[in-house]
């Protein structure tokens, strides 16, 4: 009797509204857990999709990046004048580049320094205008991400320096540039290039600053930074430091 | 009836004879004859004279010639108005010339000197005298009124640079160097204080601005003025100047000029009339035959040595993408 009353039914207990009522609920529970589960799951998925897709942005996004960047090392490794449908084709790797990820520093950057290649190929002055001031806006974006990336700094003195903009803004470009870069060759002609074009302009901090990257330009960058220095006609910069003399000694023979 | 021919035959009234030489001298051949063909020899003389004399001062008033031109520039002068140039039109001094928005104009002059205007500028021919047998007594004046003008020295600028005188809105350019400069000028008048900026190619120039003079200006360097920045800048490389002065040089810059050798202005012209027909012959086929022109442009030499761009970015980036680096 115990066995038929466990394993069946009970009469007396089926009818029970209590009893009927607290199966439901349980049922109900077990059904909303497993919706719950099944849309932990789809949204799990959906996280994981778009991850995954976010990351293919990334990956594509970066590719082009890439093939740009490799384009631009080619190009300095030749050093020798690069021609408009290569400038189109590493044009056209960095606008796609922006597509898969909008704020991609790195091809805002090397966008940013086409368009100054641009500027001074054009012989339309709106035109180079326009230009040099899409170059400011790429690496003012850029530096929003990569604060301490010296090139940026560096890029956006020099295209300040084409716009005539010489504002505090080029002043703390060149500081930044010449803080975070000390030791990088390009880093020093750039920052010599432009603070040279804008020294009247600038306070006994900068001009020091630029003493002393001329002075560590002389162990390895001299000759670069002699040429640079040559176009200003300031050889009463480098006169004094004795690694330049073997380079300048006829001009400063001159002075 | 007179046969003038047989009464004057060119040795004077003592020529006068009877046609046959038999008789006595007809009662005409006196000294009314005598007086007549005084009279036409010296007609003849005359006549002879002017039209040699119109020849050569045609040929000193034709300064020089268009050897190229593009968009539209127009050539104005006191007798013929207000002309639309072409390749092959040849000036005289006292002409002004007027580039419109794209124009540009390569002007060449008989002592081999070249002008080049960029768009939007007036310049005038002021005044342009040259001698090929005596330099020292040709001379020349040139005033950029607005706009672009490059300035390639010819024989007199590169051998009596005294005589040479460049203008450019208020200012004036003096050339010291001799034996050739190549410079230009941007200048901008239409403001209530005059903008501009001189840049060297080759030799040497001194620019006396309304706001003070520059005393010297080498090869590759510019000097801008403006009011209002506490006296003149120091000359500083092309490459460092703002970019729409950069542009403005590049557009003359990129301009294909003759050489600066003396030439004869008729011929010359003639030459730039039938090498622009060429062109035009040329630009009409279609571009596999002519040749893409752009695909083989290249971007000017670079402000930095290594850098071809004179720009250049981090080395090996493309890391930490997607997070601050």
């Amino acid at each position: 009797m115990s066995g038929e009353q466990s394993s069946g039914p009970v009469p007396g207990r089926a009818n029970d509204p209590e009893t009927m009522g607290g199966s439901a609920a349980h049922a109900e529970r077990r059904r909303t857990a497993t919706h719950w589960r099944r849309a932990g799951a789809v949204a799990l998925f959906v996280v994981l999709a778009l991850t995954a897709l976010q990351s293919a942005r990334l990956g594509a996004a970066r590719f082009l990046a890439s093939m740009a960047q490799f384009e631009f090392e080619r190009w300095t490794s030749a050093n020798s004048p690069v021609g408009i449908r290569e400038i189109g084709r590493v044009d056209k790797y960095l606008s796609d580049s922006l597509q898969y990820a909008s704020a991609n520093p790195w091809a805002l950057e090397k966008i940013g320094a086409l368009e100054l290649a641009r500027m001074r190929a054009s012989g339309i002055p709106r035109e180079a205008l326009a230009a040099a001031r899409d170059a400011r806006m790429r690496f003012r974006e850029a530096l929003l991400q990569r604060p301490t990336a010296p090139f940026l700094w560096a890029n956006l003195a020099l295209s300040k320096l084409y716009l005539d903009e010489v504002d505090e803004e080029l002043f703390a470009a060149l500081r930044h540039a010449g803080e975070l870069g000390p030791w990088e060759p390009t880093i020093q002609q750039m920052t010599v290039f432009v603070g040279l074009a804008v020294w009247p302009q600038l306070d006994p901090g900068l001009r020091q600053g630029l003493v002393r990257t001329l002075e560590r330009g002389a162990s390895g960058n001299a000759d670069n930074m002699y040429a640079i220095v040559k176009r200003y006609r300031r050889f009463d910069l480098i006169c004094d430091i004795s690694k330049y003399n073997y380079i300048g000694g006829k001009d400063c023979s001159k002075e | 009836m007179i046969d003038s021919s047989r009464l004057c035959n060119g040795r004077g009234p003592s020529s006068c004879e009877s046609p046959a030489g038999t008789g006595p001298a007809p009662r005409y051949c006196g000294a009314f004859l005598s007086r007549l063909c005084k009279a036409a020899r010296a007609l003849g003389v005359f006549v002879l004279l002017a039209v040699l004399g119109s020849f050569s001062i045609d040929a000193l008033a034709q300064a020089g010639y268009v050897h190229a031109l593009s968009g539209t520039v127009f050539a104005r002068d006191a007798s013929a108005g207000r002309v639309l140039l072409k390749a092959g039109d040849t000036f005289a001094a006292g002409t002004f010339f007027d580039t419109g928005d794209s124009g540009r104009v390569v002007l060449k002059f008989a002592d081999g000197q070249v002008l080049v205007l960029g768009p939007n500028s007036t310049a005038r021919v002021d005044r342009y005298r040259y001698d090929p047998r005596s330099i020292k007594a040709s001379s020349l004046a040139i005033g950029l009124v607005n706009g672009s003008m490059r300035f390639v020295a010819g024989a007199i600028a590169a051998e009596n640079r005294e005589a040479a005188r460049v203008s450019a809105g208020e200012s004036t350019i003096a050339i010291l160097s001799g034996g050739g400069v190549d410079f230009t000028v941007v200048v901008d008048t239409r403001l209530s204080e005059e903008v501009g900026v001189a840049v060297v190619t080759a030799g040497e120039i001194a620019v006396h601005t309304p706001y003070g003079p520059v005393g010297r200006i080498e090869a590759d360097q510019a000097v801008p003025w403006r009011p209002g920045r506490g006296g003149l800048p120091p000359p500083l490389p092309l490459a460092a100047t703002p970019a729409r002065i950069q542009a403005a040089v590049a557009a003359l810059q990129l301009a294909a000029l003759p050489s600066s050798a003396p030439v004869v202005v008729d011929s010359a012209a003639r030459a730039a009339r039938a090498a622009a027909e060429l062109e035009t012959t040329l630009a009409a086929l279609p571009p596999p035959a002519a040749g893409p022109a752009a695909a083989t442009s290249r971007f000017p030499a670079s402000v930095f040595p290594g850098m071809p761009l004179g720009a250049t970015v981090t080395p090996a980036g493309g890391g930490c993408m997607g997070s601050p680096c």
